[in-house]
């Protein structure tokens, strides 16, 4: 079987491009740059003796370089920066965590991808991005010093602080057993350079954080970016000091902001929250045979949609998916009966949402959230059927399904500029419903916009909507 | 030996370092930690091999301490810098400057308590504790990549 990785990203025989991803996870970055080199070196298109281009020299691309130089291919990697891993240095306060996506194996709670080693070049554990930038960028130093081109080894030329763009403009795939590149090579003039193939890695950091197409509706307003502003609702239950937020998204960025906003944290510190204060009540949360509701439930819609290639059915399963989730945390929720749910969202959701000072607004574009991994879905789940319980009447938060942000207005005499000029200020927001009709919301003083990463792809090719499934990554 | 193609090639990756230990990895157990004053503006800089911290106090101006830790960064030719400031302080760049401090590899982090000293020492613990770890990484991949 051809690596899939390298029939999805292909722009032409020798040319790949990984910036065409909607997503931003790093472990699918990861991941699938090191499956295009090992695709490329398998089908022999880069060898000892073909070079390899890598355009960019973030997460997926040193990941990248490094791979193919330990398999003997020399690369040649062209970075905007005057450093490595740039995008990451800016993530002060986001937590990468490779193995969340992976609840309820056992392993999610070990903050390591059970296959690192030897599998990705770079390490992938839980930390915050510059955590993990500091340390990638001293042993990529290190390993441009102690293994570049000894032992086997290919080398590696790192052009640092060259802007991409003009090479990706002159890539010409001939078509003939390599890729010419013409480009800016030794600073005056155009010259050209032949390689066995070139992949593109730049790009990830860009996200649809605002209303692209008419940005008039949205008066300028951009949310928080969900990799590089501390918007203030991290871990840790520091005061929200906004009282009406609304996210819009039903993906995995859209869940753990919901998650943040209700409680504070998200991912497994709040199911470990969770837990908590459902044994203070001599409860449990997830029994045996609420774990294989979910499991079966999830099992089928990922198969489903390995390699996003949906299969028969697909539609179907997904929505069960999201219907089996819904339902199970409903029980377990019932099951607690009034007293105990009460206990358990005392503990656990922010007290601003106890005292009626916060309420929060949830819409998503289709039926159901849409392609989020298990835990995120489950504890969005489990927070919304608690909200049910406490405020049977008059809940916090209200969840439109089948409706987008339309308009937003901010008041008189403010000017939407950064996510922090707006935070705080009271905008009205225009939600509109697929089914039809409208509903206006007033004083929204934070708007949260998590619709996916902007695919910026250098070279083209076809956007990747979703992420590497379980059945994709290979054990 | 036959090549595996495609996918398949993981499955031959080990899933444990089989030989690389902390002692081959050629790392220090514990980091050595030197301060320095700041070239600039005299901000404390801690420094260990490939990162500066600076230290920015509640009354230190960030950009002073940026101006400090890249001036320790190139004197020590570290890869990284960190700028660590009180918890609930804002740092005050726009998006374009903090871009720009990030292309040369500083970040700006907020301590997790008031005391910046032990925040520091935190985030330098954190530091070695991941690159040890990816030192033995590198070390278990190229040997996996050895036997492909």
């Amino acid at each position: 079987m051809r690596n899939q990785a390298l029939t999805q990203h292909r722009v032409s025989a020798r040319v790949y491009e990984l910036a065409a991803l909607r997503t931003g996870s790093v472990r699918d970055q990861l991941l699938r740059s090191t499956l295009v080199v090992h695709g490329l070196v398998d089908e022999a298109l880069i060898d000892g003796g073909s070079k390899l281009l890598v355009f960019g020299a973030g997460a997926a691309g040193v990941n990248a370089a490094i791979t193919a130089a330990e398999l003997g291919v020399s690369v040649d990697v062209i970075e905007r920066s005057a450093s490595a891993f740039a995008t990451f240095h800016l993530a002060s306060w986001r937590r990468v965590d490779p193995v969340e996506y992976d609840w309820p194996q056992p392993h999610c709670r070990a903050g390591r991808f059970p296959v690192a080693a030897g599998t990705t070049a770079l390490l992938q554990r839980a930390a915050t991005g510059a955590a993990l930038a500091s340390a990638w960028a001293a042993e990529w130093q290190w390993w441009l010093s102690h293994r570049n081109g000894v032992g086997g080894c290919g080398s590696v030329d790192l052009i640092a602080g060259t802007d991409a763009a003009p090479f990706a403009q002159g890539v010409d795939d001939t078509g003939a057993g390599g890729v010419d590149v013409h480009g800016p090579w030794t600073g005056a003039g155009t010259s050209k350079r032949s390689y066995g193939a070139v992949l593109s890695c730049t790009g990830f950091g860009a996200e649809c954080t605002r209303d692209e197409h008419v940005p008039d509706r949205w008066a300028g307003y951009a949310g928080p970016q969900f990799w590089v502003d501390d918007d203030g609702i991290a871990a840790g239950h520091p005061p929200l000091g906004v009282r009406h937020v609304v996210i819009s998204g039903g993906g995995d960025g859209a869940m753990q902001d919901l998650q943040r906003v209700l409680a504070g944290s998200f991912g497994v510190e709040l199911l470990d929250r969770l837990d908590a204060a459902a044994a203070s009540q001599a409860a449990t949360l997830l029994g045996d045979a609420t774990l294989r509701a979910l499991l079966l439930a999830d099992d089928a819609a990922r198969r489903a949609h390995a390699w996003q290639r949906p299969q028969q059915g697909a539609a179907a399963a997904h929505a069960d998916w999201q219907r089996t989730f819904d339902a199970q945390a409903q029980a377990v929720v019932t099951a607690l009966g009034a007293a105990r749910a009460r206990a358990i969202a005392a503990a656990v959701f922010r007290p601003e949402l106890h005292a009626g000072r916060l309420a929060v607004t949830w819409l998503y574009r289709d039926a159901t959230p849409g392609f989020a991994y298990p835990l995120n879905r489950w504890l969005c789940a489990l927070l919304r059927a608690l909200v049910g319980a406490v405020w049977p009447h008059a809940a916090p938060l209200s969840v439109h399904a089948r409706s987008e942000v339309f308009a937003i207005r901010p008041p008189p005499g403010h000017m939407c500029g950064t996510p922090q000029t707006c935070r705080g200020v009271p905008h009205d927001v225009s939600i509109r419903h697929a089914g039809g009709g409208t509903t206006h919301l007033f004083g929204a003083d934070l708007v949260v916009v998590r619709h996916g990463a902007r695919p910026q792809p250098l070279l083209g090719g076809a956007p990747v909507a979703e992420q590497m499934v379980p059945f994709d990554i290979p054990r | 030996m036959t090549r595996r193609r495609g996918c398949g090639t993981l499955a031959a990756m080990p899933k444990r370092p089989q030989h690389a230990t902390a002692a081959a990895a050629g790392l220090a157990e514990v980091p050595a930690v030197t301060e320095i004053a700041g070239f600039w503006h005299a901000v404390p800089v801690l420094q260990v091999d490939g990162l500066c911290v600076a230290l920015a106090g509640d009354d230190t101006d960030i950009g002073h301490a940026c101006a400090d830790v890249a001036a320790a960064m190139r004197s020590a030719h570290a890869a990284s810098g960190t700028v660590l400031i009180a918890p609930g302080r804002a740092h005050g760049f726009t998006p374009e400057r903090r871009r720009e401090l990030a292309d040369l590899g500083i970040a700006i982090v907020p301590a997790a308590g008031g005391d910046l000293r032990a925040a520091a020492q935190a985030l330098i613990d954190d530091y070695w504790r991941l690159r040890r770890e990816q030192r033995e990484h590198l070390l278990a991949f190229a040997a996996a990549a050895r036997r492909r």
